[in-house]
C-alpha cells in the first residue's frame, strides 16, 4: 500500500516536471505524432495530465532527453559509440 | 544494382502533406543523378499499385512516406501497403527506407529475413514540429526543416551511391548537429531538442550495411 502511494506520488511529480518543460513549447507551433495527429502545446499538456497513451509517450520523450543529457549525448565520443542500433 | 527508385507519397493529412513536399526534393535529386523514378503520389499510393511496381519494375531503392506501425506501412487514406505476413517479401533484393512511425521495429526485420538487402526506418514514433502558418509552403517551414532535412539525408546518401551504413550515420549526425546548435546558441527553439534526439535514437539500420546503389 505504501509502495503504491509512493509510486503515485512519483508519477505526479514526473507529470509536473514534464508539464513545466512543455510550457516553453510555443503556442503557435504544433507537433506531428504520426497517425495520432497533430497537437498544440495545450493538447500535449492535457494528455500528460490525463495520463493518456499520448501523454505517457510525451513523458517518455522528455525523460529520455534528460537521461541522454546525463549520459553526455552531446559529447562527440558518446555519439560515435552509440551510433548504430541493430 | 540498377538505378531505380520507387517512392510512395500519400497526401491526405497534415503529417503526410509535409512528407509529400519534402520528398519532392528526393525525386529531383534522383532525376539529376540519372536514377529512374516511379512516383506513386496521392491516390496512386495504394497497395495494388505498390505491389505491381515492386514485382514488375523491381526497383533497387524504395522510399515510403506515410504512417506506419510495428508491422506495416500505409499509403493514401491509411491503406496498408506492406504488412508482415502478407507481402513483406516484396522488398526482396531491395534497399528500403521508410519515413514513417515504427515500421523499423518488425516490418524492417521481417523484410530482411525474407531477402531485403537493407532497411532504414524508425522503431518508434517519428515526431516533427511544424509551424501551422507554413502549411501551404512546407518547404519554407524552418522548424520542420530541422527534422526533415536530417531524415531526408538517408535517401540523399543512398541516391549518391553511399552505403546504407553511411546513410544512416549521416542522417543521425545531422539530427545531433541540429540539436547541438540549439543547445549551444541557447536558442528559443531549445524545446525541439528532445524530439530531435528521439528521432535520431530511434532510426534503425538493418540488413547488409555495406550495401549501396553502387554495388
Amino acid at each position: 500500500m505504501q509502495v503504491k502511494k509512493e509510486e503515485n506520488q512519483i508519477d505526479e511529480e514526473l507529470k509536473k516536471i514534464v508539464i513545466a518543460r512543455l510550457e516553453v513549447f510555443p503556442s503557435d507551433k504544433r507537433i506531428s505524432i504520426g497517425s495520432l495527429g497533430e497537437l498544440t502545446k495545450q493538447e500535449m499538456i492535457e494528455n500528460v495530465e490525463k495520463g493518456t497513451n499520448v501523454g505517457e509517450k510525451i513523458i517518455e520523450i522528455q525523460l529520455n532527453y534528460l537521461r541522454s543529457l546525463k549520459e553526455g549525448i552531446f559529447y562527440e565520443q558518446n555519439f560515435v559509440n552509440n551510433k548504430t542500433k541493430v | 544494382m540498377n538505378k531505380t527508385l520507387l517512392i510512395t507519397r500519400p497526401k491526405y493529412d497534415v503529417t503526410v502533406h509535409y512528407l509529400f513536399y519534402w520528398s519532392k526534393k528526393i525525386i529531383e535529386l534522383a532525376q539529376e543523378k540519372g536514377v529512374i523514378v516511379w512516383n506513386l503520389e496521392g491516390k496512386r499510393a495504394n497497395c495494388k499499385e505498390v505491389e505491381s511496381m515492386l514485382i514488375k519494375k523491381e526497383p533497387s531503392l524504395v522510399f515510403f512516406n506515410g504512417h506506419g506501425d510495428d508491422d506495416c506501412i500505409t499509403g493514401q487514406d491509411d491503406e496498408m501497403l506492406l504488412i508482415v505476413g502478407k507481402n513483406e517479401e516484396l522488398l526482396k533484393s531491395k534497399i528500403a527506407h521508410a519515413l514513417s512511425c515504427r515500421s523499423g521495429k518488425k516490418l524492417g526485420s521481417e523484410s530482411i529475413k525474407k531477402g531485403a538487402i537493407g532497411y532504414i526506418g524508425y522503431d518508434d514514433d517519428f515526431y516533427f514540429v511544424f509551424d501551422p502558418d507554413k502549411i501551404s509552403t512546407p518547404l519554407r517551414d524552418g522548424v520542420a526543416r530541422l527534422f526533415l532535412e536530417p531524415s531526408n539525408q538517408v535517401m540523399i546518401c543512398l541516391i549518391k551511391g553511399h552505403s546504407i551504413r553511411h546513410a544512416h550515420e549521416r542522417s543521425k549526425k545531422i539530427f545531433i548537429n541540429n540539436a547541438r546548435e540549439l543547445v549551444n546558441s541557447e536558442s528559443e527553439q531549445s524545446y525541439l531538442i528532445p524530439y530531435l534526439l528521439w528521432d535520431m535514437q530511434h532510426q534503425v539500420c538493418l540488413g547488409d550495411k555495406n550495401a549501396s546503389l553502387s554495388n
